[in-house]
């Protein structure tokens, strides 16, 4: 639900905005992998479902 | 009573708690995401206390609500409400009457295949989600386990199937991945590229926190769903709470206002 996300980025002003911490493991290491991560399950969910629905995959 | 029965009417209430805050910010900012949201995660809570109600005891239409709620519509209308965030609104209504009719015609097939379902099969000792779909074995295709095995006419033809509740080439099946795919891309894609975006500005941790718990549930639940029905549904109604439990914690850290932002900006993060 990225949602609000863009709606309401558009409305905060600089300055306002609350900014990741620097130098911390969790935004620098651990999100992107993750989300580098997610994005191939995401991609190999999508697969198996096109497998399912061209019936290479019997399910 | 067994943590197994207990498990689903947990999902079922956290998903029923989700529901009513998503519904509240609707009816405050009157932003159609919300209403998305709030539909397909009624679906998602429905499906939930199907399964649940369906590990106790039978009844045909409840069956009806699982599958079509639970197993075909949820991810595509939690999904969609993403979407209307991402798109140009004109875009984003042409796929709404795409979904609604496709929505309604998932329906009318479901209707059309209730008085064909092989109840005779139906066992609350296993998860309804191991037993729904009948299955059509190759000569020399293991079946899966705990499967009943038995012989139908399908297309002219004596076949061997692992049997299940829905009839063997049942058509509503066929819409399932159409309406999952669209799901999954909408509601994980579009929380995975939210989380991107803010990482990349460096800004709001808790969006990008937020989206993550969101994607990583969602994700959760189409492996747990997938393992189930290859035949591993030990996993599913604990994977169903977790995911339940992530996307929820991510809804709520997404729309927290942050430490600082809430005194010099109330606002910002709306709501």
């Amino acid at each position: 639900m990225s949602a609000e996300d863009k709606e309401s980025s558009n409305t905060e002003k600089p300055g306002r905005v609350s900014r990741m911490p620097s130098n911390s493991p969790l935004y620098e290491k651990v999100i992107p992998g993750l989300l580098i991560g997610m994005a191939i399950l995401m991609g190999a969910l999508i697969l198996f479902a096109v497998g399912i629905l061209l019936g290479i995959i019997s399910f | 009573m067994s943590i197994n029965l207990i498990l689903p009417f947990l999902s079922t209430a956290v998903m029923f708690i989700f529901v009513v805050l998503v519904f509240q910010r609707f009816l405050v900012r009157r932003k159609p995401h919300f209403l998305f949201w709030g539909i397909g995660l009624t679906m998602f809570g429905a499906g939930s206390f199907a399964e649940a109600y369906l590990s106790l005891a039978w009844n045909p239409w409840i069956f009806f609500a699982w599958y079509l709620f639970g197993a075909v519509l949820n991810a595509a209308w939690i999904g969609h409400g993403t979407l209307h965030l991402l798109v140009r609104k004109k875009w984003a209504h042409g796929v709404t009457a795409v979904l609604i009719l496709g929505s309604l015609g998932a329906g009318y097939l479901m209707l059309q295949v209730m008085p064909r379902l092989d109840t005779t099969i139906f066992t609350t000792s296993k998860p309804i989600s191991e037993q729904y779909g009948t299955k059509r074995l190759e000569a020399d295709e293991a079946p899966p386990p705990n499967a009943e095995i038995g012989k139908v006419v399908y297309r002219g033809e004596e076949v061997t199937v692992a049997r299940g509740l829905l009839p063997l080439g049942a058509t509503v099946r066929l819409t399932t991945p159409f309406f999952n795919i669209y799901g999954l891309l909408t509601l994980v894609g579009g929380a995975i590229w939210s989380a991107y975006l803010f990482w990349r500005k460096r800004v709001l941790p808790n969006r990008v926190l937020g989206n993550v718990l969101i994607a990583a549930g969602a994700l959760l639940i189409g492996f747990a769903s997938t393992l189930t029905r290859l035949g591993y549904g030990q996993f599913l109604y604990i994977g169903e709470l977790v995911a339940a439990v992530m996307m929820f914690a991510g809804f709520q850290v997404a729309a927290r206002p942050q430490v600082g932002e809430s005194a010099l900006a109330p606002e910002p993060t709306g709501d």
